[in-house]
């Protein structure tokens, strides 16, 4: 099915910015209206959960070290329970990558295209997903590789010239109710992290893989860096105010203004908004594409792939009128549950079974399970 | 999204590009189910949407599914 | 190559994006605003006014020598009347030709009458609509704003440009949408902005900024005159350089320091109920008049006029805390300055800051260095008082 080879580096690299695309723009807002200015310690606070999330996908990874998510879980819940469980994983992936789409359609045309039908906005991202995907894992992965120092310039070109306007004194009193309200926000954070978990699709075609859980560790940790300097910056300018903005990093880049030569600065921001969400939705779609076929043992995932982005494009309207919800508690459940839940599950079927397979090991544990 | 034979003409267009395209793809009867079992759902869908744009939705589900476990959590 | 016929029809279909979408605007087919004007009108409806830039047609460069061409008029205003700011801006541009474009504007004048009323709804318009940018500045006008976009400006562009440039220089405030939308975010919910005052003189009309006007509650509440809003900026460490003029000694002629650095914290403590506030302030300055006959040379004298200087600063500041405190609006920032450093006790006593706050005892701590004394030292040609 899909004969590619990519490196640890560039799975790195694509989770990383898959995962920050959406959280740079609006996660300023949604942590402060609940922390305030002790908003720099929630990135902080989530970084065990993403470590977490990582290592039980890579350690899944190590015992089946070809297979993706869908083709193990086929193994250790049987196959019809497994085709059910996969099936409503996909749609989880499927119905998860169309919110981030509707994110990008509603910023766009809220902000740069008024009047430009949003099917049109959707379909053209979705078309160049598409073709992303169709190419193979290989483009994949290569894709936000190449891109990736255009994005970190353009994201630094936001905040150099922001740095004269910092006010430090926003974030006093540091910890003024304690630690309650920074892990709230840490939990707010679990709407974005817990897409780490479709690194799992990518993991069977990495060529070496000595080094994947330290890959692992340092894309986390690098979303973390840029999650937190990202609050730090908003949260230092704009102080206060911020959750009063629903897009803070946009209100950041259009207040530069450096010796009044650099300013309306927005398009800066629109133009790494489009790379990292080609680079979100090609992440999800492939990893919908694969495990759909793989579910089904299709020959190859390549077909499916336009009909799936169509999904995804109405998925991305059908019924959400407002993408708030995308922020809701309950979301944030739906999250957990698949990038939590499912893994650890998994992770805990796949011990069971070694354990009770490999009877000379002299681990009498048997009487606990019940198998 | 509102009604309109440009709207409708326009997804049909695109669907059957889409189809143009995949074509070629399609070489046996396993791969032609599943992809007719994905683009005939999505079709009718999209025109669904158009005429009645207020479907209601996945979104309508979950909600109610998880607001137990979600009011256990999330005290704010 | 293979599949050509793919291709092309790929190709084909990206072309029809490229017809020009949706959403493509000329720039000739934009009003481009540059100053907005909001008042109050009788009947209590928003009349927005907007200054529009004019783009000069290039066949009038060869008659414009001086300023003597009196249509050299770069800006048009144009006004409309509306319930609020948005309906006013859809009837506005039923009266243009062009389509209204807020992306340049950046001074946005209330008039006092709507300042008094409250400036909520055209606040949310401003931050809420995607257009308008965050660091345009804000004033009030004293009087009909619409006043304050008709003057033509002879040295800038137009009379938003002057505006910001005086707003720039600092000597009043310089407030943008998104630091009144901070201050009132914070602790204490009021803002300070500018006021314009147009001064007539023989005929003309020139815009300067004179004074600031507080707001509580989103509406007006106070207004301060030019040393009281100096004394302001001296509290918000917003002070980039200042002059100060005292008599040298008691009785003596004025002497002047330009104070080129200045800054000025300001830092609460809470004792047994007693909640204090020193303001610290730190200024260098040089020696820019000394009309008495003190002789400067000597350092015992250079200590007298610094202590002369710092307590005329006092004085200008103090002037500025008391009228605060006594209108019990704090716009001096200290009901931050307490939340950032007592949160605890600030929760407890919030609510009735509007008593504590007149009783907060403010202490200053000004420590002024005269760096340098200028060109000359001991001016002894110019003391005609008889001795050599």
């Amino acid at each position: 099915m899909e004969r590619g080879q990519v490196s640890a580096a560039q799975v790195a690299v694509l989770s990383f910015t898959a995962v920050t695309a959406t959280s740079l723009l609006t996660a300023p807002t949604v942590v402060s209206s609940v922390v305030k200015q002790d908003v720099w310690l929630s990135p902080l606070l989530a970084l065990p959960i993403g470590f977490l999330i990582v290592w039980l996908i890579v350690k899944l990874n190590q015992i089946y070290p070809d297979q993706t998510l869908v083709q193990y879980s086929m193994k250790l819940l049987g196959r019809p329970l497994g085709i059910a469980v996969n099936l409503i994983y996909l749609f989880f992936i499927i119905h998860t990558t169309a919110y981030v789409l509707r994110q990008f359609t509603d910023f766009m045309k809220l902000t740069f295209l008024f009047t430009t039908p949003a099917f049109v906005v959707a379909s053209s991202m979705i078309l160049v997903c598409a073709l992303i995907v169709r190419s193979g894992v290989e483009i994949v992965v290569r894709f936000p590789m190449l891109l990736l120092p255009v994005v970190l310039s353009l994201i630094l070109m936001v905040y150099m010239p922001s740095i004269k306007d910092i006010n430090l004194h926003n974030f006093e009193p540091v910890l003024s109710e304690g630690l309650v309200a920074p892990l709230k926000g840490a939990f707010r954070l679990m709407s974005w992290v817990p897409v780490f978990t479709f690194m799992n699709f990518y993991l069977p075609f990495v060529s070496n893989k000595r080094h994947v859980l330290w890959w692992a560790f340092g894309s986390v940790t690098i979303f973390t860096a840029i999650v937190f300097t990202t609050f730090v910056m908003v949260y230092a300018i704009i102080g206060a105010a911020t959750p009063i903005y629903v897009y803070p990093f946009m209100v950041l880049a259009r207040f530069i203004s450096l010796t009044e030569f650099f300013e309306h600065l927005e398009s800066l921001v629109m133009m790494v908004w489009v790379i990292v969400i080609i680079v979100r939705i090609s992440f999800g779609l492939y990893s919908a594409s694969l495990g759909l076929a793989q579910c089904l043992g299709f020959p190859s995932y390549r077909p499916l792939v336009l009909p799936i982005s169509m999904i995804m494009v109405l998925l991305s309207y059908w019924s959400v009128s407002n993408v708030e919800f995308v922020f809701s508690p309950e979301f944030i459940i739906y999250y957990l549950i698949f990038g939590i839940g499912l893994p650890a599950l998994l992770l805990t079927l796949s011990t069971i079974r070694q354990r009770f397979s490999k009877p000379h090991n002299g681990q009498d544990e048997q009487g606990e399970y019940n198998v | 999204m509102n009604l309109s034979k440009t709207h409708i003409a326009v997804v049909t267009l695109v669907a059957i590009g889409m189809l143009l395209f995949d074509w070629r793809g399609l070489t046996d009867i396993r791969t032609k189910i599943a992809y007719f079992s994905l683009y005939i759902p999505g079709f009718t869908l999209a025109i669904l949407l158009i005429i009645y744009p207020n479907l209601p939705g996945p979104v309508q589900w979950m909600r109610p599914l998880f607001a137990p476990l979600a009011k256990l959590l999330f005290k704010s | 190559m293979r599949h050509p016929y793919r291709k092309l029809s790929i190709l084909l279909c990206s072309m029809v994006l490229l017809t020009g979408c949706w959403d493509r605007m000329e720039i000739n087919d934009l009003a481009i605003i540059t100053a907005a004007g909001i008042d109050l009108t009788d009947n209590d409806r928003i009349k927005l006014s907007v200054q529009l830039f004019v783009p000069s047609p290039p066949n009038s460069e060869q008659s414009s020598s001086g300023p003597s061409s009196g249509s050299n008029n770069k800006t048009v205003v144009r006004d409309a009347i509306g319930i609020d700011m948005a309906d006013a801006t859809a009837r506005l541009q039923e009266r243009l030709s062009r389509k209204v474009f807020w992306g340049q504007a950046d001074v946005f004048v209330f008039g006092e009458k709507l300042a008094r009323k409250g400036i909520k709804e055209p606040l949310d318009f401003l931050t809420r609509h995607p257009h308008p940018r965050e660091r345009a500045n804000l004033f009030v006008s004293e009087g009909e704003a619409e006043n304050v976009l008709k003057w033509n400006t002879p040295i800038e562009r137009n009379s938003a440009e002057s505006l910001r440039e005086m707003a720039v220089l600092r000597t009043g405030l310089n407030i943008s949408i998104l630091q009144a939308i901070e201050e009132l975010s914070e602790e204490a919910h009021t803002a300070v902005l500018p006021i314009v005052r147009i001064l007539h003189k023989e005929g003309e009309a020139s815009p300067f900024i004179s004074g600031s006007a507080t707001f509580r509650d989103l509406r007006m509440a106070d207004k301060l005159n030019t040393t009281e809003t100096r004394g302001l900026l001296w509290l918000r460490n917003e002070i980039k350089s200042a002059t100060i003029t005292s008599p040298a000694y008691p009785g003596a002629e004025p002497a002047s320091v330009y104070l080129f650095h200045a800054s000025s914290k300001l830092v609460p403590s809470i004792h047994n109920d007693e909640w204090r506030i020193r303001v610290i302030i730190d200024a260098t300055g040089n020696l820019n008049e000394n009309a008495s006959d003190l002789d400067t040379t000597k350092e015992a004298n250079v200590l007298k006029l610094q202590q002369a200087f710092k307590q005329t600063l006092q004085k200008r500041i103090e002037e500025t805390v008391k009228k605060a405190q006594q209108s019990g609006v704090d716009y001096l920032g200290f009901a931050e300055q307490f939340y950032r450093h007592y949160p605890k006790q600030w929760r407890k006593d919030k609510s009735n800051w509007d008593v504590l706050f007149p009783k907060v005892v403010v202490n200053y701590d000004i420590r002024l260095v005269i760096a340098r004394n200028g060109l000359t030292g001991n001016n002894k040609t110019l003391q005609q008082d008889g001795t050599p």
